[in-house]
Formats: structure tokens, sequence, C-alpha cells
């Protein structure tokens, strides 16, 4: 079969079921009203609410840091009988930086791929932004909840291990270390297995691609 | 504000309604599921329509349009696995002359659809735009290629369709 015989039939066919599909302008108004399901736009809608997760965290931790470094009350919160004043104060000083960060990473990749999205690259620049975006995705789900998930093990298990009695430098701060790692372990091992799984079929034919429109020009 | 936004929705929907067939073709061209036919559809007109406030003029409306709508093509993400899709392909081509014995075109459709089968969702974008009588330099332009490698990968094709016939 040549091209060119494709090229009568691909007309006179198209022809027809373009005439058969037809729609109406009130069909593309209402179509364009939707919420679009890519890959992309759905990366797009997880990192907004990330953001506005993170961020009014964020701010929470900050506030309760300060209200409890602040106070002059005995026990403002109900954490006071676990820990003290200033432990608390501590721990949500570190967890509302820790969210500030995450929030700042959020924010800028929310950026990047709001910019993409309106953008009309060729197809191979936008096969690499693509490829990008995912990448970055997996890297911000990985990343953030490597900080954030040992962080309240971390917070968990020194209420275990010291209550009231503050930090001291024996046994119990080698379990607490040792707790920390292993949760961080085992929040990467999992969340690189499910970003793989969501994610990873995607990445290698999106690759696939791109390396056949890069192959040739090498 | 309000005003501004609705002209230029009007102005979109005018330019797309005028153009719709190209949305049609690159949706015949990957899908062959008629569900996830009006879904692509959906799909390329929403970001074309997003992408809309970008477009400069600076392209014809048209190489803007095939570029959109083979962007979201190649990108969506797919619910079947390959193999799926190509037994639907099959069973697609299967039924053609069935559904139509008498008909040249129902034949013809069967001819296109056992060559685009054959074809990778790239070789798809390029043989499109090809059958659409664009030229190598607007082919380059729209998949961000050279117009070298289109001329090579054109070549390719032809000689996978031959195979094809002598098969």
């Amino acid at each position: 079969m040549e091209l060119e015989q494709l090229k009568d039939i691909w007309e006179t066919t198209s022809e027809k079921e373009t005439a058969k599909n037809r729609i109406d302008d009130r069909a593309v108004r209402a179509m364009i009203s939707k919420k679009s399901k890519t890959t992309v736009s759905n990366i797009k809608r997880t990192m907004w609410f990330k953001l506005w997760m993170a961020g009014l965290s964020s701010i929470a931790s900050i506030i309760l840091s300060v209200f409890h470094l602040a106070s002059t009350a005995e026990n403002p919160l109900f954490l006071e009988n676990l820990l003290t004043k200033s432990e608390v104060g501590f721990i949500f000083m570190v967890m509302g930086i820790v969210m500030v960060f995450i929030s700042i990473y959020n924010f800028i990749n929310y950026k990047r791929v709001d910019e993409f999205e309106k953008s009309n690259e060729p197809l191979k620049h936008t096969l690499i932004r693509i490829i990008e975006i995912i990448d970055t995705k997996i890297k911000l789900t990985i990343y953030s909840d490597l900080a954030f998930t040992p962080l309240i093990a971390g917070f968990i298990a020194y209420i275990a291990l010291f209550k009231r009695q503050g930090f001291v430098l024996d046994i119990r701060a080698l379990y607490l270390v040792l707790i920390v790692l292993a949760v961080a372990a085992f929040s990467y091992f999992i969340n690189e297995r499910i970003m793989k799984r969501k994610f990873g079929n995607d990445m290698e034919r999106l690759k696939d691609y791109l390396y056949e429109l890069e192959s040739s020009e090498k | 504000m309000k005003k501004v936004s609705d002209s230029l929705e009007d102005e979109f929907i005018n330019r797309v309604m005028a153009s719709q067939g190209i949305v049609h073709k690159v949706c015949n061209m990957y899908c062959i599921n008629e569900d996830e036919r009006k879904d692509l559809f959906q799909e390329i007109m929403i970001q074309l329509w997003k992408s809309y406030p970008s477009f400069r003029g600076d392209a014809e409306f048209s190489t803007w349009m095939y570029r959109v709508a083979l962007n979201v093509a190649l990108q969506k993400l797919r619910k079947e696995e390959k193999s799926k899709e190509y037994s639907l392909l099959s069973e697609h081509i299967k039924n053609l002359p069935q559904e139509n014995k008498n008909d040249d075109l129902a034949v013809e459709k069967k001819l296109l659809y056992r060559a685009i089968k054959e074809l990778n969702d790239v070789e798809k974008a390029i043989v499109m735009l090809y059958l659409e009588e664009k030229g190598n330099e607007e082919i380059a332009e729209i998949m961000g290629i050279t117009q070298n490698y289109v001329r090579v990968k054109m070549t390719r094709i032809r000689t996978k369709l031959k195979n094809l016939v002598e098969a």
C-alpha cells in the first residue's frame, strides 16, 4: 500500500466521519467549561490541594508554636500533659517550617504546570515538559512525605519515650533516631512503589515517544 | 472584564467551529472506541480553549490546532492496555465489510485502519499531517523535529506500509 493511495481514502473517510460527528457551538461551549482529565491537569489539581493544605498547616503550626513559646499559662493545650511547653513549641515550629518549604516547593511547581497548560509548544517539547512535570510530581510526593511522616512518627515516639522528663541523651535517643529512620525508609519505599504504579506506565510510554523523536536526530 | 472574556470565547468558538474537522480527524486517528473518541474530543477542546490566549497568530490557526490536538492525543492517559486497544482495532477492522458489504467506503476504511494499526503513535501523527497535505516544514514545526527527520520517518513509514501489503 502506498501513502498516495491512502491519501484519497483518508480524504473521503475523514469527510464522511466529520460530517457524521459534527457538533454545534453550544456543545463546544459546554465542553470547554468542563474539567480536564489529562495526567497534567490531575497533577495540577493535586498540587493545588496540597498547596492549600500545606499552607494552612504551616500557618497553624507556627501560630501554635508561638502561642506555646510566648504563653505564660501553665497548660495552654492538652499536649502539656505529655510534654513540656517549650518542647511542644519547638515541635510545632519544626512542623511549621517543614510545611512552609513544602508549600513553597508546591507553589513553584504549580505555577510551572499552570504555565505549561496554557502554552502550545511543539510535540517534542511538550513531551519533555510532561515528563519533567510527572517526575517533579513523583519527587514532590516522595520527598514531602519523607519530610513529614518521620516528623509525626518522631513526635509520637518522643512522647512515648520521654513523656514529661525532657530529652536525655541515653538509649532512648538511639531508639528515637532508629524509629525516625525506619519510618523514613518505609515512607520512601511505599511512596516510590505507589508512584511507580500510578505513573510508571505513562512515563515509560512518554519516554518511548520522546526516544523515537530524538533517536534519528542523534 | 466579563465582556472581554465573553468576546474571546465567541471568537474562539467561531474559529474552532470552522475547523472542528481537524479535531475529529485526530480523534479518529487515535481512537477506535466511541467513548474514547468522545473523551479525547472533549479533552482537545478544553486544551484548545486553555491555550487559546497564548495563540499569537505567528502560525496558521490550523497548524496551532493540529499541534494542540496531537499533544493531547499523545499525552492522554490510557485506560486500556495497548494490546486491548489493538484487539479492539482488529475487531473493528474485521467487522467493517460485514457492516456494509457493498459499500466501497467500508472496504477503503478497512484498508485505512489496517494501515494505521501498523503505525505507532508518533508515526500516526506524522502520517496524519502528511495525509492532510502538510509540507515537511509544517510537519517539522508541529512535531518539534527537523525536516530531515520528517523525510527519514516518511521513508520508514512507506517501507512499513509496503511490507504490510507484501505480507
